[in-house]
C-alpha cells in the first residue's frame, strides 16, 4: 500500500457535525484531595513506630534494669590487673579473676578482655610475639593474624595485632585484638576477643580502657 | 462491511462526559503505579525520618571503611554488585505480570541497607548484654547470635515491608509482591552487612588493604552464604504479610495463621543459619566443598520452601491472567497459544524466537511488544481506575495494531530463517477504520480550536489511541492526527 499523503478535503467536510469538545491530553487525574495525612493508615503507622521505639529504647531500659551476673565495676574505678598495673573501666563492664593465672577478665555482653601482667621479653613487641606463640597458637586449630602495629602513647610503647580463628573447645569462630604494652619494667597483655562479628561494636570502649592502663609502684 | 460492525473494543458513547485522565499512546508504563513519595501517608514520613537518622550512621560507617582502605572498600562494592545485580534482576523477573514501581523497590533496598541494619545493630548489642546477664557469657558467645539475630533482625526487616505496604497499599496485589519487597529489603540488609563483615572479619580492624581476605570474605558470605541470605529470610516473611493483606477470599484466621507460619519460617531459617549446630563438620580447615555442603544443609530446605511458594504464587498469577483475559481470547486479541506463553518467560522467549525464525528481527521485536501489550491488557482488566475503559480501549487497539503489523511482515523463507539476522521491513500499516464518505476533519491535537486538515471519504486509517470521543489515527504514509471517533467507520478484520 502506497498512499503518499492524506487526501485533499472533501467538499462537504465543512458541513460535518461539530467535532467533540477539546480534551487535554496531559491532564492529570482529578483526584479529590483532602488536607492532612491519610487516616486509613495512621493507626498502623503509629503501631509500627511504637514497635520500633519499644524495641530500640525498651531493650536499653531492660538491659540497664537487669543486674549483672558478676561484679559490675563502678565506672571510673581503677581495677588491679597485677604487677602494680591498673585499668580504669567504663560503664557496664564486669570483672572476674582468672582461675589459673594472674590477671583479670573484663566482660561486657559477648566481648571479653583478658588482661595479664607479664614481663616476658622485656619489650612490647617480644611480649606480643610470646603471647601469640605460647598462648594463642597452641590453643588454635585455625589462626590468622594481621601484622603487628606499633604505637607510642603517654603510657609507653604498645604493639597490637588482630587475629581470627577456631579454638579447641569453642564452637564458634573467634576474633580478637591483642595489645601488649610495657610501662617501665611491667608488661601487660590485653586480649580483647569475642565471637566473630561482635568485637567491633565495643572496640572503641576496649581501646579507651586500655589507654587508661597505668602502673603504680 | 457495514459501519455498524462492532469492533472488538468498547466504543465511546456519543454523550461521553468529561474526558477521563489520558495516558498517551504507547503504554510504556503499563498500569497506574504508586511512587514511594507519598506525603499524605504517615508511613512515608516515618520512612523518611528513619532514613535520615540512620543514614547519618550509615554514611559514617562507610566513610570509616573507605578511609581505612579505599581500595578494599571499592573492591568490596564491586564484589557486592556481582551479587546484588543478578539477585535484583531475578527477583524482578519473577514478578512477571505487574512490575513494582522502581521507587518502591529502591525504598525497600534502603530500608534493608540503612534503616534495618542501623536499628538491628544497636538492638542486637543490647540483647547481647541481656543474654549474657541472664545466661552467662559462655552461653551468650555460643548461642547469642542464634537467639538474638533472628528475633531482632527479622522483625526490623519485616516492619520495613509493612512500611512499604502502608506507603503504597495498592501495589500489593498478590502474594508474590510480598516476596519482591521482602527480598529487596533482605538484599539491602545483606549488602550492608556483608560490607561490615568484609571489613571487620576479613580485611582487618586496622583497614589493611588485604584483598586476599576480602576475596575470602566474598567466598564465604556471597558464594557460600549468598543463596541463603536475608533475601531468602525476608522473602519468606514478606510473603506472609502479602498473604494476609491480599487474600480477602480466605477467612481472616487462616490468613493470619499463614502469615505467622511464614514469619516463623523466616525466623527459623535465620536461627538455623546462625546457630553453632553442624559447625563440627567444618573441622579445622574446611575446604570449599565442605563450606558449600555445610551451608546447603543449613539453608537449602528453606530455599526450597521459598522456591515452592514463589512457584505457587506465579501459578496463581498465571491463572488470574487466564481468567482475566478470557473475553479477550474470545475476541481474538490473544490467541490460546499466546495465552499459554504469557506466564512463562521461557515460553515467551521461545515464541519470539519462532516468530523471529519466520519473520526476522522485526518480527521478534513486534512479538515482544505484542506480549507486553497483552500482559498490560491483563493488568488493566483488573484496574479500578476511572480511566479504565479508555486505557483498555487503547491497549486493545495497540494489540490489534501490533498484530496487524506482525501479520503484514513477509515470511523470510528458508534462507532468511537460517541466516538469522535479516533486516526486517519497516512496521506495516494495518488499517482499522476508514473515513466516512462525506470526509472528516482532523487536528494535530484533540482540540477543535486549531486549524484542521480535512480527510477525504474512504481514506483508510489505523487507530492508535482512543480518548473520550477522540481517536488518534495514522495514515499509510505515517501521518498522524486526531479525529472525531464517533464518525470513524470500523474496518473489522475477523481475528485469525
Amino acid at each position: 500500500m502506497a498512499q503518499a499523503t492524506p487526501q485533499p478535503p472533501a467538499p462537504d467536510a465543512a458541513a460535518a457535525p461539530a467535532p467533540p469538545p477539546a480534551v487535554a491530553l496531559p491532564a492529570p487525574a482529578a483526584v479529590a484531595r483532602r488536607p492532612g495525612l491519610d487516616p486509613a493508615t495512621l493507626r498502623q503507622t503509629f503501631l509500627v513506630a511504637a514497635v520500633l521505639a519499644a524495641l530500640f529504647f525498651g531493650t536499653q531500659v531492660l538491659n540497664e534494669a537487669l543486674p549483672a551476673v558478676a561484679t559490675t565495676v563502678t565506672p571510673g574505678d581503677a581495677i588491679d590487673i597485677g604487677g602494680g598495673a591498673r585499668i580504669t573501666t567504663l560503664d557496664g563492664w564486669v570483672v572476674t579473676t582468672h582461675e589459673n593465672s594472674a590477671g583479670i577478665r573484663l566482660e561486657k555482653g559477648v566481648v571479653v578482655i583478658d588482661l595479664y601482667p607479664e614481663t616476658v621479653g622485656g619489650n612490647a613487641g617480644a611480649l606480643a610475639q610470646a603471647y601469640l606463640d605460647e598462648v594463642l597458637k597452641p590453643g588454635a586449630t585455625q589462626l590468622t593474624t594481621t601484622e603487628v602495629e606499633v604505637a607510642t602513647g603517654d603510657n609507653g610503647t604498645a604493639v597490637r595485632f588482630n587475629y581470627q580463628g577456631l579454638f579447641e573447645g569453642v564452637e564458634v569462630p573467634i576474633e580478637g585484638e591483642v595489645t601488649a604494652v610495657f610501662i617501665g619494667k611491667q608488661g601487660i597483655v590485653a586480649d580483647a576477643w569475642s565471637r566473630q562479628g561482635d568485637l567491633a561494636s565495643l572496640l572503641g570502649e576496649v581501646n579507651a580502657m586500655l589507654e587508661s592502663i597505668e602502673v603504680v609502684s | 462491511m457495514t459501519a455498524a460492525a462492532p469492533l472488538p473494543v468498547s466504543a465511546p458513547t456519543p454523550a461521553a462526559p468529561a474526558p477521563a485522565p489520558v495516558r498517551p499512546a504507547g503504554l510504556g508504563d503499563w498500569t497506574e503505579q504508586v511512587s514511594l513519595i507519598q506525603p499524605k501517608q504517615a508511613s512515608f514520613w516515618l520512612f523518611s525520618a528513619l532514613l535520615l537518622i540512620c543514614g547519618v550512621g550509615f554514611i559514617d560507617e562507610q566513610l570509616t571503611f573507605a578511609n581505612a582502605s579505599t581500595t578494599a572498600w571499592l573492591v568490596g562494592l564491586v564484589l557486592l554488585a556481582l551479587y546484588a545485580v543478578p539477585v535484583y534482576l531475578l527477583v524482578n523477573t519473577l514478578d512477571l505480570f505487574e512490575r513494582e514501581p522502581r521507587s518502591l523497590l529502591i525504598g525497600a533496598l534502603l530500608w534493608g541497607a540503612i534503616i534495618a541494619t542501623f536499628l538491628a545493630g544497636r538492638i542486637n548489642d543490647q540483647w547481647g548484654e541481656i543474654v549474657q546477664k541472664l545466661f552467662g557469657a559462655e552461653f551468650a558467645r555460643e548461642w547469642g547470635a542464634a537467639l538474638i539475630g533472628p528475633g531482632v533482625e527479622e522483625l526490623v526487616k519485616f516492619l520495613g515491608v509493612v512500611v512499604i505496604y502502608l506507603i503504597a497499599r495498592s501495589e500489593f496485589d498478590d502474594v508474590l509482591d510480598g516476596f519482591v519487597y521482602g527480598a529487596l529489603v533482605g538484599l539491602g540488609f545483606t549488602l550492608e552487612e556483608d560490607m561490615y563483615y568484609f571489613f571487620t572479619h576479613f580485611v582487618g580492624q586496622a583497614g589493611a588493604s588485604d584483598l586476599g581476605g576480602l576475596f575470602e570474605g566474598f567466598f564465604l558470605r556471597i558464594i557460600v552464604g549468598g543463596p541463603y541470605s536475608h533475601v531468602l529470610l525476608t522473602g519468606l516473611t514478606g510473603m506472609g504479610l502479602a498473604w494476609y493483606v491480599t487474600r480477602p477470599d480466605i477467612p481472616k484466621s487462616r490468613r493470619l495463621l499463614a502469615a505467622v507460619l511464614l514469619y516463623v519460617a523466616g525466623v527459623a531459617a535465620h536461627f538455623v543459619w546462625n546457630s553453632p549446630l553442624l559447625n563440627d563438620m567444618l573441622g579445622n580447615d574446611p575446604d570449599a566443598a565442605t563450606w558449600i555442603l555445610w551451608a546447603a544443609i543449613k539453608g537449602l530446605p528453606f530455599l526450597i520452601l521459598l522456591a515452592v511458594l514463589v512457584r505457587v504464587a506465579i501459578r496463581r498469577e498465571q491463572g488470574w491472567v487466564r481468567e482475566t483475559l478470557a473475553d479477550d481470547v474470545a475476541a481474538g486479541l490473544v490467541t490460546p497459544a499466546e495465552l499459554e506463553t504469557l506466564g512463562d518467560l521461557r515460553r515467551r522467549r521461545d515464541a519470539r524466537r519462532a516468530v523471529a525464525a519466520r519473520k526476522g528481527i522485526e518480527g521478534d521485536r513486534l512479538m515482544a511488544r505484542l506480549q507486553h501489550a497483552q500482559v498490560a491488557l491483563a493488568v488493566m482488566e483488573s484496574s479500578t481506575a476511572p480511566d479504565r475503559e479508555a486505557r483498555l480501549t487503547a491497549a486493545r487497539e495497540l494489540i490489534l495494531g501490533l498484530r496487524g503489523q506482525l501479520d503484514a511482515l513477509p515470511d523470510l523463507g528458508a534462507a532468511g530463517a537460517t541466516a538469522g539476522l535479516p533486516p526486517g521491513p519497516p512496521a506495516a500499516f494495518a488499517p482499522t477504520h476508514r473515513v466516512p464518505a462525506e470526509g472528516l476533519a482532523s487536528w494535530a491535537l484533540p482540540n477543535p480550536a486549531g486549524t484542521g486538515t480535512a480527510l477525504s471519504g474512504g481514506l483508510e486509517l489505523q487507530l492508535v489511541a482512543w480518548v473520550g470521543d477522540w481517536a488518534q489515527v495514522r495514515a499509510s504514509n505515517g501521518w498522524m492526527g486526531w479525529v472525531d471517533a464517533r464518525r470513524l467507520i470500523a474496518r473489522v478484520t475477523p481475528p485469525n
